[in-house]
C-alpha cells in the first residue's frame, strides 16, 4: 500500500460519510442506513491506514499526512459514538464534514505526506488528544448558541422550558465530558514528553480557565437551578475562553514562550 | 433565600481569602514552595482528609461543614482559582528577576508562587475534599460514583501536582557512549547521587531529508523575508520550484565528501553531511551541502547576491540504549522522546544530543525525573477519565 492508492479509498470513505451525513439529517425512511453507511465510510478509511501500517512496517504516525488520517478516523468514530447515543442528527454531518477536511488536505496538498513531524509529536496521545477536542468543541458551539438563544427568550420576556434547560445541560455535560477527556490525554502525553502532566504553559492555562468556566455552569445548574440567566451567560463566558485555548492564546502576551507553539522554519 | 444567604457568605469568605492572601504577599513576599517538602506536604494532606472525615462523620450539621461542603463554597473555590488563572493566562510568566515592572512588582508575573493563588488552591482542595466526604456517607449509586470519581479523582491530582511538586528532582545527565555515570546534575549544578547507574551503550539517530532554501548573501536572510519558502530534497532526482527559480536536482547524496576536484562523492558513514547536485541553467550550476564538523559548507551562487543553501537535516528519531543496574538488578532498554524509562519513581527521558554533531553524534542528553507523587497521580487521573465518562453515563440514564 503506498499513497498513490489513496484517492481509491479517499472517494469511496467520503461519499459514504457525507451519504450517512445527509440521510441523519432527513426524516426518510433510508435515515437508518445513515450510521451504517457513515461507519462504512470510516471502515474504509482506516484499510488504507491498515495497509500503509503492513507496507511501511510501522505506525503511520510520523508524517502530518499520516497524522490526519488518524484525524479523520477518529473525528468520524468519536462523532458516531455521540450521534448514536445521543441522537444529534447533526453530529454525522459535522463530523463527515471535519473528516473530509483533514482526509481532503492529504490529497489536495499531496507535499503534507512527507511533511517532517517533529519528534515530540510523535505519540499515540497526539490525534486522540486533538480529536477528542474538536468534537467537544462542536457540542460546546451548539450549548453556547443554546445560552444565547435561552437568554434571547428571556429578555424577551418569555419562558425557557425545563426541557430547553435540560437539552442545554445535556449538550454540556456531554461537551465537557470530551473536553476533560482532551485535557488529561494533554496531561499524559505532556508527562511522556516534557516530563511534567502540567507546567502552567499559556495554553494549557487557558485550557484550565475553560474548564474551570464549565465547572462552574454545572454547578450553578445543579446547586442554584433558578439562576439560569447566570449560567447561560456562563456557556458564552466559557466558550469565548474555549476559542482563546484554541487560537487566541497565541496573540497573548502570556504566549511569548509557549511549547504548544510547533511552527518551523 | 436561604440558599442565596450561602452565596453571599461563600462571597464573604472568598473577599477575607483575598485578603488574607494579599497580607501574607505584601509581608512575606512570593511564597516558598521549599516548605511544603517531605513531610510536610504529607501532613498537610493528612490534616486536611482528617479535619475533613471528622467534619463530615461527626459533625455534618455543623455551620462549618455545611458550608465548606456546599455548591455555594464550590462556586466560589472556582471563580477564585478562576479569576487568578485569568491573570495568570494573560500576563507573561517569568522568574526573570532583572524584571521590576508593576505586574512583577506585585508577584503576578510568577502566579504559582503568588500567594492569592496558593490560598485559592488551598481552598479548592478543602472545599473538594469536604464535598467529597459529605457526599460518601450516601448510599452508592451510579450518579454517586460519578461524583465521586470527579472529585476524589481532582483531589488526588491536585494533592499530588501541587504539595507534592516540591518532592519531584528534575536533573539532567550527559553521558558519551560507553560511559556510565551514577550520579546527576540538578539545574543549578548540584549532584546528585542514583540510586542504579547507568551506562550509554549506543545513540542513534535518523534525519529527514534536508530543505533547501534562498538567501540573500548581503543579509543573511532567507527569502522572501519574513515568510521564507523551503523545499523538501526527494531523495528521487526531479525539477521543483524555489522562488521564481526552476532548478532540476541531478543528484542527493546523504552522506558525501568533496572529491578535491569541486564535486562529491558519497562516503557511507554518520560523520558526514548531504550534498545535493543542482542545475539552474547552463551558467548556473552546483554542488550544496549544509555541512558539519568535517565537511565545510557549500552554498550555489545565484545572480543578484542570493545562494541557494541547505539546512540541517531535521532530526526524524533519536534514541539511547541504555544499560540500568542496580545492587539486585540489570536490564537494557531504548529510550525515546515520548517512551521514557520508567523505573519506581525514577524516569529518564531522552532530551538531547550533541546538535553540532548531528547524526554523528555519539553524546546523549537525558532528562532524569524522581516523583515519588507519580502514582498518586496517576490513579487520579484514572479516576477523572472514569469520571468524564460518567458524564457521558449519566446523560443517558436521564433519557
Amino acid at each position: 500500500m503506498n499513497w498513490s492508492l489513496y484517492p481509491y479509498f479517499l472517494f469511496p470513505a467520503l461519499a459514504l460519510w457525507l451519504t450517512g451525513g445527509v440521510l441523519a439529517l432527513t426524516q426518510s425512511k433510508m435515515k437508518r442506513m445513515a450510521p451504517f453507511l457513515f461507519l462504512l465510510g470510516t471502515g474504509v478509511l482506516a484499510l488504507f491506514i491498515l495497509g500503509l501500517w503492513v507496507s511501511l512496517e510501522r505506525p503511520p504516525m510520523r508524517t502530518m499526512g499520516e497524522t490526519r488520517l488518524w484525524y479523520a478516523v477518529y473525528i468520524s468514530i468519536a462523532g458516531f459514538f455521540v450521534y448514536k447515543r445521543w441522537k444529534y442528527s447533526w453530529m454525522l454531518i459535522y463530523s463527515a464534514l471535519m473528516a473530509t477536511v483533514f482526509s481532503l488536505l492529504i490529497f489536495v496538498m499531496p507535499e503534507v505526506q512527507n511533511k517532517n513531524l517533529m519528534p515530540a509529536l510523535q505519540s499515540v496521545w497526539f490525534v486522540p488528544h486533538v480529536s477528542v477536542y474538536i468534537i467537544s468543541y462542536a457540542l460546546l458551539a451548539v450549548a453556547m448558541l443554546m445560552g444565547v438563544l435561552g437568554l434571547r427568550k428571556i429578555h424577551q420576556g418569555k419562558e425557557l422550558s425545563n426541557d430547553y434547560l435540560q437539552r442545554t445541560d445535556k449538550m454540556t455535560y456531554v461537551g465537557v465530558g470530551f473536553l476533560m477527556l482532551g485535557l488529561i490525554m494533554g496531561a499524559l502525553w505532556a508527562k511522556e514528553v516534557w516530563a511534567s502532566y502540567w507546567s502552567w504553559d499559556p495554553k494549557e492555562t487557558w485550557a484550565f480557565i475553560t474548564c474551570v468556566f464549565y465547572l462552574l455552569y454545572i454547578h450553578i445548574r445543579k446547586s442554584y437551578p433558578l439562576l439560569v440567566k447566570t449560567a447561560l451567560s456562563l456557556l458564552i463566558v466559557a466558550f469565548l475562553c474555549l476559542l482563546i485555548t484554541w487560537k487566541g492564546v497565541n496573540y497573548l502576551p502570556s504566549a511569548k514562550e509557549s511549547m504548544h507553539s510547533y511552527s518551523q522554519g | 433565600m436561604m440558599k442565596y444567604k450561602k452565596i453571599q457568605q461563600a462571597l464573604m469568605v472568598l473577599l477575607i481569602l483575598l485578603v488574607v492572601g494579599l497580607g501574607l504577599q505584601s509581608f512575606l513576599g512570593p511564597f516558598n514552595i521549599n516548605i511544603l517538602a517531605y513531610p510536610v506536604n504529607v501532613l498537610s494532606v493528612l490534616v486536611i482528609l482528617l479535619i475533613s472525615v471528622v467534619a463530615c462523620k461527626f459533625f455534618p450539621n455543623h455551620r462549618v461543614t455545611r458550608f465548606l461542603s456546599s455548591g455555594a463554597a464550590a462556586l466560589s473555590a472556582l471563580l477564585f482559582i478562576g479569576v487568578l488563572s485569568i491573570v495568570l493566562g494573560l500576563i507573561f510568566q517569568t522568574t526573570d528577576a532583572q524584571l521590576t515592572d508593576i505586574p512583577a512588582r506585585l508577584g503576578i508575573r510568577a502566579m504559582t508562587t503568588y500567594y492569592p493563588f496558593v490560598v485559592s488552591y488551598l481552598y479548592l482542595l478543602v472545599t473538594l475534599s469536604f464535598a467529597t466526604f459529605k457526599r460518601l456517607k450516601w448510599e452508592l449509586s451510579a450518579l454517586n460514583i460519578g461524583f465521586f470519581l470527579n472529585h476524589a479523582g481532582l483531589l488526588m491530582v491536585l494533592f499530588a501536582l501541587g504539595l507534592g511538586s516540591v518532592d519531584q528532582l528534575h536533573l539532567r545527565m550527559r553521558l558519551k557512549e560507553g560511559e556510565v555515570a551514577h550520579e546527576a546534575l540538578s539545574q543549578v549544578g548540584r549532584k546528585y547521587a542514583l540510586p542504579f547507574q547507568m551506562q550509554l551503550v549506543d545513540f542513534r539517530m535518523e534525519t529527514y531529508l534536508p530543505k533547501l532554501a534562498i538567501i540573500d548573501t548581503k543579509t543573511g536572510k532567507f527569502l522572501p523575508e519574513g515568510a521564507p519558502e523551503f523545499y523538501d530534497i526527494d531523495s528521487v532526482s526531479k525539477s521543483f520550484q524555489l522562488l521564481q527559480y526552476f532548478f532540476q536536482q541531478i543528484t542527493y547524496i546523504d552522506q558525501a565528501i568533496p572529491n578535491g576536484v569541486g564535486a562529491y562523492v558519497a562516503k557511507p558513514d554518520n560523520k558526514f553531511p548531504p550534498a545535493v547536485l543542482l542545475r539552474l541553467n547552463d551558467e548556473v550550476s552546483g554542488w550544496v551541502t549544509c555541512g558539519n564538523q568535517q565537511v565545510p559548507y557549500q552554498m550555489l551562487m545565484l545572480p543578484n547576491n542570493r545562494a541557494v543553501v541547505m539546512m540541517n537535516p531535521e532530526a526524524k528519531s533519536y534514541a539511547s540504549m541504555v544499560r540500568v543496574e542496580g545492587d539486585s538488578f540489570e536490564f537494557q532498554r531504548l529510550i525515546e522522546v515520548n517512551k521514557p524509562l520508567h523505573w519506581h519513581a525514577w524516569s529518564i527521558y531522552q532530551s538531547s544530543f550533541d546538535d553540532k554533531q548531528g547524526k554523528a553524534s555519539n553524546i546523549s542528553i537525558f532528562q532524569v525525573i524522581y516523583d515519588p507523587w507519580q502514582r498518586l497521580t496517576q490513579l487520579g487521573l484514572a479516576m477523572l477519565i472514569l469520571g468524564a465518562l460518567s458524564l457521558f453515563w449519566r446523560n443517558h440514564q436521564k433519557n
